[in-house]
């Protein structure tokens, strides 16, 4: 009997073999690979060029087998959109970007870039504190949570409720795509795949501002083993940045 | 194209950025630069190839040319003096990304706010400022509109050449001088693009650019490059004017901007009373016009400088001049352009009481 094998899963291409940076059990590494994964599933890798932000993402270039650009502080959707006007429809560009960096400095930009509705895919890494500056307090960083600059934890008083930056970017007209979701389990891991690639898709084939915010750990500033960081931001972050599908171009806003 | 137009100096330079090949202007709208976006914008449908966009501030209006740079645009944008801070740090990052820009800085009067009267004050800032992590980039100093589409392409020519940032310094009110420009003595060819642009690797092995370096001898290196960079632009053609209208010994004015402006007009109606005076404009502030500067004082006894700061171009060349030439200073400062009457009875009452 001859026996004819499939291959399903293997190294993805986009990927280099560079060794990574990242602190062990840190999610940008799976957020690394799904971005690859993406890639090789829409057979994009030679039409691609993606930015990235500062800190933790900002070796990203070294990890992916495609053309990069790094950008400044609070600037990678600016860098992003000028790639977007030269190159066009001739080619895809995403940006993969901390949230201390894009909702912090960057947060104007984010906003008039979605508000332009620049043709872009862009994935936020949301770990709740600015990983690479040495666990400082973020936009996204929750009431109470002990970070380098809070140690006593962030004080609602002095720094008011985090919000959820995502669902801000619903109501902008020209955004077409935009979910969240968490990468630590594997049903999680496979919805976001295909959210990543939904927003590549979108932006391929009708030129929209797509936006994935993806909530992971870091488990070096939390100071947690990777699990108990997961069940922490599990339990700490669920109905204050709710997992899903936000808007579709279709359907226009769902949650 | 036509080739002549009547048109402020502003307008000139986004007339020659057009005419040399430049894809794409990112402006912000600020006083004393934003006709410089309005032209443009009035341009964008009937030029093929161009685009304007109007950034929601000067810093991102910087990054998405840098953007557009690293896949291949030719790209200009504008600051007046209070966003030189963002120029500089632009400077900074397209230094080390090795990307060709052109940034034209207005300069109005300051510090603070200010007014948006004409100023020579970030002479130092941008001098000093472009250094930032040993970035550089040349700074030119055209006065007239027709000095302006010249130097415009001269700064084309110069960021694609080198690969590297080139800033157009213009005062608020040579920004609004009006005249015809006659567009057929710059000389445009065609600049070559000189980079792989970044657009989808298309075939050929990934690229990737980044100005993070964490590698201490790569770092190095990269300083190396610059400093060879540094060392091919100063060995490109000097920029500066020289209105020789006396002796090699007659006093000697220098200025640049509105400054040379106005000694040219002194200079002229001084030359009907029989005191004839001689006119160094450097056309660049970086690299300084040195040789030709020296040169020009070897004979010269008695210097004038003028300026509108609080002496920040004295600053600037003091180190080129011999202690055997007597210095005298003219500075109008808060706005105001020094006007031809002051300038000739300075120039009269210094030259009468020096001889
Ligand atoms: S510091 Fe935090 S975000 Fe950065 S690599 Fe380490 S675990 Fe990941």
């Amino acid at each position: 009997m001859d026996l004819k094998f499939e291959q399903i899963a293997g190294f993805p291409k986009s990927l280099s073999e560079t060794p990574q940076h990242f602190c062990p059990g840190c999610t940008h590494g799976v957020n690394t690979r799904l971005l690859a994964e993406a890639i090789d599933a829409m057979q994009v890798s030679e039409t691609i060029v993606g930015v990235c932000g500062v800190g933790c993402s900002a070796l990203l270039p070294d990890y992916l087998d495609i053309d990069m650009v790094a950008a400044p502080p609070g600037q990678a959707l600016s860098v992003a959109s000028g790639l977007a006007h030269e190159i066009g429809d001739s080619g895809l560009v995403f940006a993969y970007v901390g949230e201390g960096d894009l909702y912090g400095r960057g947060m104007s930009t984010l906003m008039h870039t979605a508000i332009r509705g620049e043709a872009l895919s862009v994935f936020c890494a949301n770990n709740l504190n600015t990983g690479m500056s040495g666990g400082h307090m973020s936009p996204t960083s929750l009431v109470g949570q002990k970070t380098a600059s809070t140690p006593e934890g962030k004080s609602a008083v002095k720094y008011g409720i985090p919000i959820d930056f995502t669902r801000l970017l619903t109501d902008i007209p020209k955004t077409s795509f935009i979910a969240r979701f968490k990468g630590f389990t594997a049903g999680d891991i496979k919805k976001g795949r295909e959210y990543i690639k939904r927003s590549l898709l979108v932006q391929k084939y009708q030129r929209g501002f797509t936006f994935v915010e993806i909530l992971g750990i870091c488990p070096t500033n939390l100071e947690m083993p990777p699990t108990k960081a997961v069940q922490w931001v599990k339990a700490s972050t669920s109905g204050i940045y709710p997992s899903g599908i936000l808007k579709t171009p279709e359907m226009g806003r769902i949650q | 194209m036509e080739k002549k137009r009547l048109l402020k100096g502003t307008e000139s330079i986004g007339e020659s950025a057009i005419r040399s090949g430049c894809t794409a202007f990112y402006g912000y709208p600020v006083p004393t630069q934003s006709d410089l976006l309005e032209f443009l914008a009035g341009r964008e449908t009937e030029t093929p190839g161009f685009s304007v966009y109007q950034s929601e501030d000067p810093q991102s209006a910087f990054f998405m040319a840098y953007g557009a740079a690293a896949a291949g645009g030719r790209v200009m944008t504008a600051v007046n003096s209070i966003d030189v801070p963002d120029c500089i740090r632009a400077v900074s990052y397209f230094s080390a990304a090795d990307l060709p820009l052109v940034c034209v800085v207005i300069s109005q009067n300051g510090p603070g706010t200010g007014n948006i009267y004409p100023a020579q004050s970030d002479t130092l800032s941008l001098l000093g400022g472009t250094r930032l992590g040993d970035g550089f980039a040349p700074i030119l100093t055209p006065a007239t509109p027709s000095d302006m589409a010249a130097a415009t392409y001269r700064a084309f020519q110069l960021a694609e050449g080198h690969q590297m940032p080139v800033i157009i310094l213009v005062d608020a009110a040579c920004a609004q001088l009006v005249e015809t420009v006659d567009f057929s003595t710059v000389g445009y060819r065609e600049i070559p693009a000189r980079r792989t642009p970044i657009r989808g690797k298309r075939g050929n092995p990934k690229t990737s650019l980044t100005t993070l370096e964490l590698d201490i001898e790569k770092m190095a290196d990269r300083k190396a490059r610059l400093e060879a960079k540094k060392a091919a632009l100063l060995e490109e053609t000097p920029l500066f004017k020289m209105d020789d209208a006396g002796d090699d010994d007659a006093p000697l004015l220098v200025a640049f901007g509105i400054a040379a402006v106005q000694a040219r007009r002194a200079m002229d109606a001084l030359k009907g009373e029989g005191i004839a005076c001689r006119l160094f404009e450097p056309l660049a502030l970086f690299p300084f016009p040195e040789a030709a500067f020296r040169e020009a004082l070897e004979k010269a006894g008695r210097l004038f400088i003028l300026d509108m700061s609080d002496g920040q171009f004295d600053a600037v060349i003091e180190k080129y001049i011999p202690e055997s030439v007597s210095v005298f200073n003219f500075y109008t400062t808060g706005g105001a352009v020094p006007r031809v009457e002051q300038i000739q009875s300075w120039l009269q009452q210094e030259i009468a009481s020096s001889h």
